[in-house]
């Protein structure tokens, strides 16, 4: 299983970033029509490979362009929150272990071999407050004179951005040093930061920072695709729990919002208390006739 | 499958179309275009 989710996260993480035409001629980002189509995972779209659309960024540019929809209605993100939705409802925070490309650049650093820590469990907040405030409230809300507003987590935070995007771009395109201002610095401070954070603590980004992984999350509870614990075959050994690359407790907190689903518990069990499959829905209980007294 | 689980994908199935044919495919167009 975890060959098979390394082999599933590197073909998603090349294959969508897979233009490679901008060292021939090309234009620097590839502009085809596949950009229509937003990928499930956290990539930016100004990656020079990047072949998809960023969901997050996606929909910030949606609300900041609020006010010059044309048509009849108005042009709210319905194509982004119907395509994230449907993924987060069939398998919720899936996506986030098996085909992120950021969580994939993640799990690579993690692997540097340095003293590991555990998350401050507050901090794990932070991430629905970056998606209520930066992704939603503030491009929909916060304009300049001319009424558009701006992708506020792209332009402050995001740090795939600044890996995937600004460094590569500014290495293609060197005219582009003269542009840098104080929102870059701030950007390269938040990705030395991520790195850095991401190398001691297991997913660190997607577990505070990530608006997507917070979005999915909504859907831990209910998403069709779901962990199983068999109470009976568990012994208690504590194996899923030091597999568990987001801090949960498998053997206690059942559909939790910070599982990402990689099944490293599933694999670590030897006892098979852990599955992964369908959520069922729950049993009726069977109306029995209640017994009557003989007297 | 719960219904809830059903609703939702009915939700999200209705606004991907609703955003579909309102447009929003040539914004995202024209975004890849624009960045």
């Amino acid at each position: 299983m975890p060959r098979l989710r390394w082999l599933i996260q590197t073909l998603v993480a090349f294959g969508t970033n897979g233009y490679l035409l901008f060292p021939f001629g090309g234009s620097v980002i590839y502009q085809g029509p596949l950009k229509a189509v937003c990928h499930p995972g956290l990539n930016c779209y100004s990656c020079p490979g990047a072949l998809l659309s960023c969901p997050v960024g996606a929909f910030q540019n949606f609300l900041a362009s609020l006010r010059f929809s044309t048509g009849g209605l108005p042009q709210l993100g319905f194509l982004v929150l119907g395509y994230v939705g449907f993924i987060g409802s069939v398998v919720g925070r899936l996506t986030c272990g098996w085909m992120c490309p950021f969580g994939f650049i993640q799990d690579l650093l993690h692997k540097i071999p340095t003293r590991k820590f555990s998350l401050w469990k507050p901090l794990r907040w932070v991430k629905y407050a970056m998606l209520g405030v930066l992704v939603v409230a503030m491009p929909a809300l916060y304009v300049d004179s001319s009424g558009l507003g701006h992708p506020w987590f792209c332009k402050l935070v995001c740090p795939a951005g600044t890996l995937e995007g600004a460094l590569p771009l500014m290495v293609l395109k060197p005219s582009l040093w003269g542009t840098i201002s104080i929102v870059f610095w701030n950007k390269f401070t938040i990705l030395v930061l991520t790195i850095i954070g991401v190398i001691f603590i297991s997913r660190f980004f997607c577990r505070v920072i990530c608006p997507l992984g917070a979005f999915y999350s909504l859907f831990s509870r209910v998403s069709l695709m779901k962990l199983e614990f068999v109470e009976g075959n568990c012994v208690e050994c504590g194996a899923c729990v030091r597999a568990c690359p987001t801090g949960v407790l498998p053997n206690q907190e059942f559909d939790s919002r910070e599982c990402i689903m990689c099944l490293r518990c599933v694999n670590s069990c030897h006892f098979r208390a852990l599955d992964f499959g369908m959520r069922r829905l729950p049993r009726k209980p069977v109306k029995t006739k209640r017994a009557t007294s003989p007297l | 499958m719960s219904k809830t689980v059903l609703w939702l994908i009915i939700i999200s199935t209705i606004l991907f179309i609703i955003g579909a044919n309102t447009g929003e495919l040539t914004f995202l167009m024209n975004l890849g275009n624009t960045i």
